[in-house]
C-alpha cells in the first residue's frame, strides 16, 4: 500500500522534517479527530487520544513496515488509546439482546408479524438527525469505532478488522448488530415523539 | 409465479440482508429477487429506506471538524511533535 503522498513521505518523516511532520499531521488530523469524537470521547478526550496518537507513531516509525496505510495505522494506535481511556475495550461476541428483540418482529414464515414504523421521509431533517446521533451515543464503542470505520472513512473490512484487531465475521456481526439497534432506537423515538 | 415465489427470500432475509452486507455484497440473482420483494413488500422497503437515512445521518454528524479551534490544535501538536 502506498506510503507515499505528494506532500510527505515515510521517510521524510524518519527524518523528523518539520516540513513533512506539518503536512502529515494536516492530512490526518481532522479525521482522527472525527473518529475519537464519533465514538463518544469527550473534545478535551478526543484531542488527548489523537496528540498521544501522533507521538506514539512517530515512536514507533522505524517499525512501520508500509502493509497499511498511514491512516490506517493511525486509527489503529487511535482506536487502541480510546480504548484504554475508556476502559471498555469490549469485543462484541457472544448474544446480544438485540438478535431477539429483532427475531421477535418476525413470525414462523420470516414474514413481518410486527413490521417496522418510524420516519419515512427521505430528507434529513434537524430532529431526526439529533434522534440517530442520540442512539449512535447508545451504542458500545466497538460498535461505534466499526460503523465510523466502514460508513464514514469508507474504509475496507480488511482495514476495519487490522485496526479494531477483530475477525472479519466478529467485524460483520458488530456492524450488523450496531444498524439493527440504531434502527430499533429511532423507531421508539419516533413513537415517543408522537 | 409459484415456482418465482418459492425462490423469493422472506421479509427476514431481506431485512438481514439490508442490514449486513448489503445488496452488493449479494450474488446477482439472489439481489435480483430481493429488489423484487422490495418493490412489493412496503414493509422491508420502509425497513431499507431508515437504514439508509441513519447512514446518511451519522456521515453528516461524524463530519470533520473544522475550525479556529480545530487549526489551534493542529499547531499544538505539530509543536509537539517538533520540540526535541
Amino acid at each position: 500500500m502506498a506510503t507515499v503522498t505528494a506532500r510527505w513521505s515515510v521517510e521524510d518523516l524518519r527524518a523528523r522534517k518539520p516540513v513533512a511532520l506539518t503536512a502529515m499531521v494536516d492530512d490526518n488530523l481532522p479525521r482522527l479527530l472525527a473518529g475519537a469524537l464519533a465514538i463518544g470521547l469527550s473534545r478535551a478526550d478526543a484531542e488527548e487520544a489523537v496528540q498521544e496518537t501522533f507521538v506514539a507513531f512517530l515512536s514507533a516509525l522505524d517499525r512501520f513496515e508500509g502493509r497499511s496505510s498511514v491512516r490506517t495505522y493511525l486509527f489503529g494506535i487511535l482506536y487502541h488509546k480510546a480504548s484504554n481511556m475508556r476502559a471498555k475495550a469490549r469485543r462484541e461476541m457472544g448474544t446480544d439482546d438485540i438478535e431477539a428483540v429483532v427475531e421477535a418482529r418476525f413470525n414462523e414464515g420470516g414474514m413481518w408479524s410486527r413490521p417496522p414504523r418510524g420516519p419515512e421521509a427521505m430528507s434529513l431533517d434537524a430532529e431526526l438527525s439529533r434522534w440517530i446521533e442520540k442512539c449512535a451515543q447508545g451504542l458500545p464503542d466497538a460498535q461505534r469505532a466499526a460503523f465510523f470505520l466502514k460508513e464514514v472513512e469508507g474504509e475496507t473490512p480488511e482495514a476495519v478488522c487490522n485496526i479494531l484487531g477483530v475477525s472479519a465475521t466478529n467485524l460483520r456481526v458488530m456492524l450488523h448488530r450496531a444498524r439493527l439497534k440504531l434502527r430499533e432506537c429511532l423507531e421508539h423515538n419516533w413513537e415517543k415523539s408522537k | 409465479m409459484k415456482l418465482m415465489m418459492s425462490f423469493m427470500p422472506n421479509c427476514r432475509e431481506v431485512a438481514k440482508t439490508l442490514c449486513g452486507d448489503g445488496l452488493a455484497a449479494e450474488p446477482w440473482r439472489r439481489r435480483l429477487l430481493i429488489r423484487l420483494h422490495l418493490t412489493q413488500c412496503e414493509f422491508c422497503a420502509r425497513f431499507g429506506r431508515q437504514m439508509d437515512r441513519i447512514c446518511e445521518a451519522l456521515k453528516a454528524s461524524w463530519s470533520e471538524p473544522r475550525g479556529e479551534d480545530v487549526e489551534a490544535f493542529k499547531r499544538r501538536v505539530i509543536e509537539r511533535l517538533n520540540s526535541p
